[in-house]
């Protein structure tokens, strides 16, 4: 039967529409000879799966249809097609198919044997899971259903993969395969096979989600090797030199999760164990190409073309940075924003040298310089040299991330450093507070501020306070009264004067009558008069109320304005404490 | 089967049934046969469901490669939940 199907074939290969079904045409004597004498039962199997895979690679290259995805469990109607369109094109095969598929079809259950021409619709589903294990992507994939689609005009098949025929055992199929009853066709051992991994299976399934009734048969349609494929991919765009700078946030968190770990280990409460870390492969990256080749003395570039450049046109190459702008408002904030964002790199760096390694003495000078140029940068002066000393430092201060600069900055400042800014910020106060009003960023100071209050001595309290008290020329109404108007403001007044009390309390010799002992009860009851003045509805409310602060008022001022201050300060107290 | 602990991949969620959001505003679901690193996906008897007021209707569309930029978010089914909706199917007509 066979050898009559070659001859017809191989007079008819000239006029093949398909050239490449001759090709399938060469390569059956050997799939016939391997699988001809399979067609018992048993022995049948091991020549099956290098049959099914040149037989494979042949279909896929023909076939380029499509698979209908409802196709697998449609494939069981499909004899009345069998005299459709053939995709071969060849009646004669057909026929000689035809013929060898009722022979096959007369001892159930062989899934081996070879038949010349189109593959018989039995071998169908043994491709899908070979292709599906043992080969890589294939570019083809599609067309593998689509062999079976052609099969399918061949009679009924038993459409549903069989693991048990292949070396490697499928890895989710014990998971996912139930045992329906048209695979009751199979095998007897076929079947045996498949329950006893159906039973290994199930134990090891989740107790929880059982899979519904159809199994899945276009599982696993992404391979392992693809899966790792991706992964490994992935993995190489998460590598980094500095891990604590490009992925911060996940190495803080496992740096908790270990200590939180080994803190529980040490209490014996959990026995050890490694959480797991994503740790990414190392790959040398490949070295920067020189993309832009300048000969010495030509003009311009010379055209070079790589694997990754091939046409590169006449590039803007830049000329060096962008000279400064003349100052105009719009660059004037630019800079501004500019040398914020310079020193807080600086200050970034001071900070991550702390956390990782401190005190060494080498380090802290190193340190301290560093601390003490970003203080220079932070009050240097701006673009037109003739402003004020403090510009600098104020147009800093008027910008959110300036505010933020600062408060960070603060605490690390030595006490001299420190002072010199807190009291440049009393002074500029009513302009700080102006500033301020769409912000409302100048609480984050009031902190580190207050922490630096208390390093102050007396003089120098007493400069920054007289400040708040001069009358401006020409205009009758003190910077104070602004400065009670806002949060921020009172606070940091509040605090300084509560300062001046501890301070005055704790040495005696302050309260000997002095120039600077009399500034400063000048200062208290000026103050005390002017918070009387303010309605209380304009008075704002303090992030902090001193405790101090009534005393010091009662010491120094008469019982009416003490009245009225209680009243107004109680209302906030009152706030507070609420 | 934990490849990279402390990331997000789609690796595990591969043929299982998802919905899918895209950004032109279709919302797609179907089972997630394969990925690639851009998160390009492959959807497998998908089903486009369009939504108005409490019914919703379902749109039969076979297979759809998504390119991944274009996705906004995706979610796995749960196939015993997904039948407990307060929402009504429809047939697409009415739709």
């Amino acid at each position: 039967m066979f050898e009559d199907v070659l001859e017809m074939a191989r007079e008819q290969k000239c006029q093949e529409k398909h050239p490449l079904s001759a090709g399938r045409f060469a390569a059956e004597p050997v799939s016939t000879s391997s699988t001809g004498s399979c067609l018992d039962q048993g022995s049948g199997k091991s020549h099956v799966p290098l049959a099914l895979e040149e037989e494979l690679v042949s279909a896929s290259q023909l076939e380029e249809e499509e698979l209908d995805p409802d196709l697998a469990p449609d494939m069981e109607e499909e004899e009345a097609e069998e005299e459709e369109e053939n995709d071969l094109g060849d009646p004669a095969v057909q026929s000689a198919v035809h013929n060898s598929q009722k022979g096959l079809l007369s001892s159930p259950g062989i899934t081996a044997p070879g038949v010349p021409g189109m593959p018989p619709a039995s071998l169908h589903f043994p491709w899908q899971m070979s292709t599906l294990d043992h080969l890589a992507p294939l570019p083809f994939r599609p067309s593998l259903p689509s062999a079976g689609s052609a099969a399918r005009h061949f009679g009924p098949q038993l459409p549903a993969p069989d693991p048990s025929l292949l070396c490697s055992p499928p890895t989710s199929w014990p998971l996912r395969l139930s045992l329906p009853s048209h695979l009751t066709q199979l095998h007897p051992q076929h079947q045996r096979i498949l329950k006893q991994q159906q039973q290994q299976g199930r134990p090891r399934s989740p107790p929880a989600k059982k899979w519904p009734q159809q199994p899945d048969s276009y599982a696993n349609l992404m391979t392992q090797k693809e899966k790792d494929w991706v992964v490994r991919v992935q993995m190489v765009q998460l590598q980094s030199e500095n891990p604590r700078l490009d992925d911060y946030y996940y190495q803080e968190y496992y740096q908790k999760l270990e200590k939180k770990q080994a803190d529980e280990e040490l209490l014996g409460q959990r026995s050890r164990f490694e959480s797991l870390k994503l740790v990414t492969p190392y790959i040398q990256k490949a070295e920067a190409y020189e993309s832009v080749v300048r000969i010495e003395g030509s003009l311009g570039q010379v055209a070079v073309s790589t694997c990754f450049t091939p046409r590169r046109a006449i590039d803007a190459v830049p000329h060096g940075t962008q000279e400064q702008e003349t100052a105009a408002a719009s660059s004037q904030r630019l800079w501004v924003l500019y040398r914020i964002e310079k020193m807080f790199l600086q200050l970034l760096e001071i900070e991550d040298g702390q956390q990782d390694a401190p005190a060494q003495p080498r380090d802290s000078e190193q340190r301290s310089s560093r601390v003490e140029k970003l203080f220079q940068a932070l009050k240097a002066q701006g673009q037109n040299n003739l402003e004020a000393a403090d510009d600098g430092f104020l147009q800093a201060l008027s910008v959110g991330k300036g505010k933020a600069l600062v408060a960070r900055l603060l605490p690390i400042l030595p006490r001299d450093r420190a002072v010199s800014l807190l009291l440049a910020i009393t002074r500029h106060l009513p302009f700080l507070v102006k500033r301020d009003v769409a912000d409302q960023a100048l609480q984050m100071l009031f902190q580190p501020l207050s922490k630096c209050i208390r390093h102050l001595t007396f003089r120098e309290l007493l400069q920054g306070l007289q400040g708040l008290m001069r009358l401006p020329p020409g205009s009758s109404e003190r910077p104070i009264t602004m400065v009670l108007q806002n949060q921020f403001g009172i606070s940091l007044l509040y605090a300084l004067l509560s300062h001046g009390e501890q301070l005055v309390s704790l040495n005696s010799s302050l309260k000997e009558p002095s120039s600077d002992h009399s500034a400063w009860t000048d200062m208290v009851v000026l103050t005390a008069w002017e918070i009387a003045q303010m309605p209380t509805a304009s008075l704002a409310e303090p992030l902090a109320f001193p405790s101090n602060l009534l005393p010091l008022f009662c010491h120094h001022v008469d019982k009416q304005l003490v009245q009225k201050l209680e009243a107004r300060m109680e209302y906030v107290t009152v706030e507070i404490r609420s | 089967m934990n490849y990279m602990p402390g990331t997000a991949s789609l690796i595990e969620d591969i043929d299982k049934k998802h919905l899918v959001l895209l950004r032109d505003g279709r919302t797609l679901i179907g089972f997630l046969r394969s990925i690639d690193q851009f998160a390009n996906l492959v959807l497998h008897q998908t089903v486009e469901r369009i939504h108005v007021g409490k019914k919703y209707g379902d749109i039969p569309r076979g297979i759809f490669v998504v390119r991944g930029e274009n996705v906004v978010l995706l979610g796995e089914i749960d196939l015993e939940k997904e039948s407990d909706t307060p929402l009504q199917q429809v047939s697409i007509e009415e739709i």
